[in-house]
């Protein structure tokens, strides 16, 4: 694994900040941590980066006690965020040129092929670049020494298209050999090319699995029937259950066809048709957002 | 360390425009000090003084900002290097543009003076210990708790604007503009104050590179400055005044007690407006061998037992707020223990006999090598540092003087001056540091590697004969003078308690202003 925590938890006065987190991201993965504004995602990255202290619970990165990783390890670590302040009266290149004795992997070779691919202005200060261009600066001076683990916050925020696609592709064209584990809210960018997604809320982790798993596990069902629509008791993986005159609809979070069925059938009569829709990354995202809100 | 040199050269790349306004202060600062005539300073070096210690805290500030270390925002903290990599630069920065730059001032200074530089390098060095303990430990410490360049402002107007309103005595506010009267005392009160504020520094600096903990490590500065604050406001001068005389204990036995003189007064002109004026005539001490006296602390005790308490009177500035300040000065007949009372308290106790007690401190000296400085020479005296006659000759209003300047990287001793007419051999007394010329710009020049003191002689057209022209030395003897200079180095020091029993203030009064 090359992050692995467990019970990890921080508390910033009287906010759970983050709640017995259990992650495992395996090599290789590109692993989507993903929930709303406040969820923990931040604090969860900077405790493994040793930028904050965990309040209980441990946490691994690279084989290394979170708390006690040094050069050796942030050497092999990228580590771009939307937060981190860069040296902005810096130029480009005098970024790259500071950059590069901190990192034995420094490729000057790479770090050119970067900037000819962003076509970075390189004799400009980084205050002076749009803030997309700042974030492909910034990945730029991570991608240069060939990071074994990718820890991204926020990455693509407040991007336009193109940029997010640029710095996707070449997020992409590193994997598997750059596990990358990237924080979000903004799941269109990552659904494409994620192959591990967690859900942090309120600093509690939902879940975390495979991408297609998830994708396979979620289903939204829609019925139309002539009988009674007044509520049953429900299993605990349907969420989200909507009444309407002849029409229910609602989530399954562990959707298997033929018990679906079978407890629909158990549940109401006279059903007319059954419709089950797989769900985006981002409809599942918005699902369980809700669910929570239902629930709490 | 490899690490620790980019670091540097990265925040001297960005903070170039400040280097360059430190070093030309200190350029300048080295220009006036190598050629200043005259112990006191003129307004730019008094001033430069001041501004120069200013601009290092900035430097030394903007230096650790350049990577600040509260937040979990900042670029350097998810770089792979030891924190320690970061302090060690910030500590090589502040070497290289404030305290190498200084050195090699100081050495600049003393070389245009006539000193070999390498002759005093502890001297030198003792100064770099100053401007590191005084400057730039609270500089980098305070920067390393906060954010930015404005709350690192904030905070050092607020630990200033703290240290003014705590200090009632002037004692801090006017150190720039006043040459202390009693500075080995105000010396050891400060090393204390700087002390705990080094120390405290260097906690802090440690914490917050070890480990961030920028609140505790805020709790840590605070602490300090209170504990530094109260040492310099709180401490007594009796307490300090042991710890300077522990330091450099009197070796022989001092047959030293204070007596009264019955029958002396003084009648001159009040020394002090606001209040009573009062003067105990006691035996002359200073007299009495080769030692100088300070009063430290002064009680008065009534018949019925109240006790009124006497603050120092700091150089010549009134004490208000005190029911009683107290002084201590001669006259060729006597020495007094002078006072200046609250006119409610004396109408109260004028007449009562009360004990007057307090302790004073004495300074030994031991008699030195004379030395010998004809008219507009300069000469080397042992013990002391070259020595410059001069006559500072008179305009239509003034009438000019003899001047003595003597300067030397060590402290200058208690040094009597015997002004000789070469064909009469009259002769008149003074002494080094005894002169001193009100001005309104700061004149402590605490920067200057160079200890100077000034012995002045005014010449005068009238009759010196007349009683009353002692001290006045006839113009014709402008020519044909000779100096002698007797520097008397400290042999050590004793804190004298004394104890003066059944007087009657009313007494001695001098007036009673209305």
């Amino acid at each position: 694994m090359m992050i692995d925590t467990s019970g990890l938890s921080k508390r910033f006065g009287s906010t759970q900040a983050l709640a017995d987190l259990n992650l495992h991201v395996p090599e290789g993965s590109v692993f989507a941590l993903i929930g709303p504004n406040g969820a923990g995602k931040t604090t969860a990255l900077r405790i493994l980066l040793n930028i904050v202290r965990p309040g209980g619970g441990r946490a691994e990165i690279l084989g290394t006690d979170s708390r006690h990783i040094g050069p050796k390890e942030l050497a092999r670590i990228g580590y771009v965020s939307e937060n981190r302040e860069l040296p902005e009266w810096m130029t480009v290149s005098e970024y790259f040129n500071y950059c590069r004795p901190f990192y034995p992997e420094w490729q000057d070779s790479e770090a050119a092929e970067l900037a000819r691919m962003f076509d970075f202005p390189v004799d400009r200060t980084l205050r002076a670049l749009s803030r997309g261009m700042r974030m492909k600066a910034a990945l730029a001076g991570t991608l240069a020494y060939r990071p074994k683990l990718l820890i991204m916050d926020e990455p693509f925020s407040g991007l336009d298209v193109v940029v997010r696609e640029q710095l996707l592709e070449c997020i992409a064209e590193r994997t598997p050999e750059c596990t990358v584990l990237i924080a979000t809210h903004d799941l269109s960018d990552i659904e494409s090319f994620a192959t591990h997604v967690a859900y942090l809320s309120d600093g509690h982790l939902l879940f975390a699995e495979e991408m297609e798993t998830l994708t396979k596990r979620f289903r939204e069902i829609e019925m139309v029937l002539s009988g009674d629509t007044s509520p049953q008791i429900l299993p605990d993986n349907w969420m989200n259950l909507k009444q309407a005159p002849g029409v229910i609809r609602f989530t399954d979070a562990d959707y298997q066809p033929a018990k679906c069925e079978a407890e629909i059938r158990q549940r109401w009569s006279g059903i007319k048709d059954i419709t089950v829709r797989a769900l985006t990354l981002r409809s599942i995202f918005i699902a369980l957002a809700a669910n929570r809100k239902a629930t709490r | 360390m490899r690490l620790a040199v980019h670091i540097v050269l990265k925040d001297a790349r960005h903070l170039w425009k400040e280097i360059v306004v430190t070093w030309v202060l200190l350029a300048w600062l080295t220009y006036l000090d190598s050629v200043r005539s005259g112990y006191q300073p003129d307004a730019a070096e008094g001033w430069l003084n001041i501004l120069l210690p200013l601009a290092w805290c900035w430097l030394a500030g903007l230096c650790v900002l350049q990577d600040p270390v509260p937040g979990e925002r900042q670029f350097w903290i998810a770089l792979p290097l030891r924190h320690r990599s970061v302090i060690a630069a910030k500590a090589l920065f502040v070497l290289a543009m404030i305290h190498l730059p200084y050195l090699v001032s100081n050495a600049v200074v003393l070389s245009a003076r006539g000193f070999n530089p390498i002759e005093y390098l502890p001297r030198l060095l003792e100064k770099q210990l100053l401007v590191l303990i005084a400057i730039t430990l609270p500089s980098l410490a305070l920067a390393s708790v906060v954010q930015n360049a404005m709350q690192f402002i904030v905070c050092a107007i607020a630990i200033f604007a703290a240290a003014l309103v705590s200090d009632k005595t002037g004692t801090f506010s006017m150190a720039p503009f006043t040459f202390s009267a009693r500075p080995w005392m105000d010396e050891t009160r400060l090393a204390i104050a700087l002390s705990v504020l080094a120390l405290a520094s260097l906690v802090l600096l440690n914490l917050q590179y070890r480990s961030r903990r920028t609140l505790l490590s805020r709790y840590v500065g605070l602490a300090a400055i209170m504990v530094s604050g109260l040492v310099s406001v709180w401490l007594p001068l009796v307490f300090t005044a042991k710890l300077a005389a522990a330091w450099r204990p009197a070796t022989q036995s001092y047959p030293l007690t204070i007596r009264l003189k019955p029958g002396v007064s003084y009648s001159s002109a009040p020394f002090a407006s606001g209040g009573v004026n009062i003067a105990i005539p006691v035996e002359p001490l200073s007299r009495a061998a080769n030692l100088s006296v300070e009063l430290l602390a002064l009680e008065i005790e009534t018949p019925d037992g109240r006790r009124i308490k006497a603050n120092p009177a700091p150089g010549n500035r009134a004490q208000r707020e005190s029911i009683a300040s107290f002084d201590r000065f001669s006259s060729p007949h006597a020495d007094f223990v002078a006072l200046v009372m609250e006119r409610g308290i004396y109408k109260e106790i004028g007449n009562l006999p009360v004990t007057v007690r307090g302790d004073l401190i004495a300074e030994f000296h031991r008699e030195g090598m004379k030395a010998n400085a004809p008219a507009e020479t300069r000469v080397d005296v042992p013990t002391l540092g070259l020595c410059t006659s001069s006559n500072a000759f008179g305009s239509l209003i003034r009438e000019g003087g003899i001047r003595l300047e003597c300067e030397s990287p060590r402290e200058i001793p208690h040094t009597p001056v015997i002004l000789i007419d070469s064909v009469t051999t009259r002769e008149w007394k003074s002494g080094l540091g005894q002169a001193s010329a009100f001005v309104s710009h700061p004149t402590n020049t605490l920067l200057s590697p160079l200890f100077r003191k000034e012995a002045y002689f005014q010449l005068t057209w009238r009759d010196t004969t007349r009683p009353g022209s002692q001290w006045q030395v006839p113009q014709e003897v402008a020519s044909h003078y000779r100096m002698e200079i007797e520097p008397q180095p400290v042999t050590g020091r004793a804190v004298i308690p004394f104890e003066l029993r059944d007087i009657r203030l009313n007494e001695s009064l001098i007036n009673h202003s209305k």
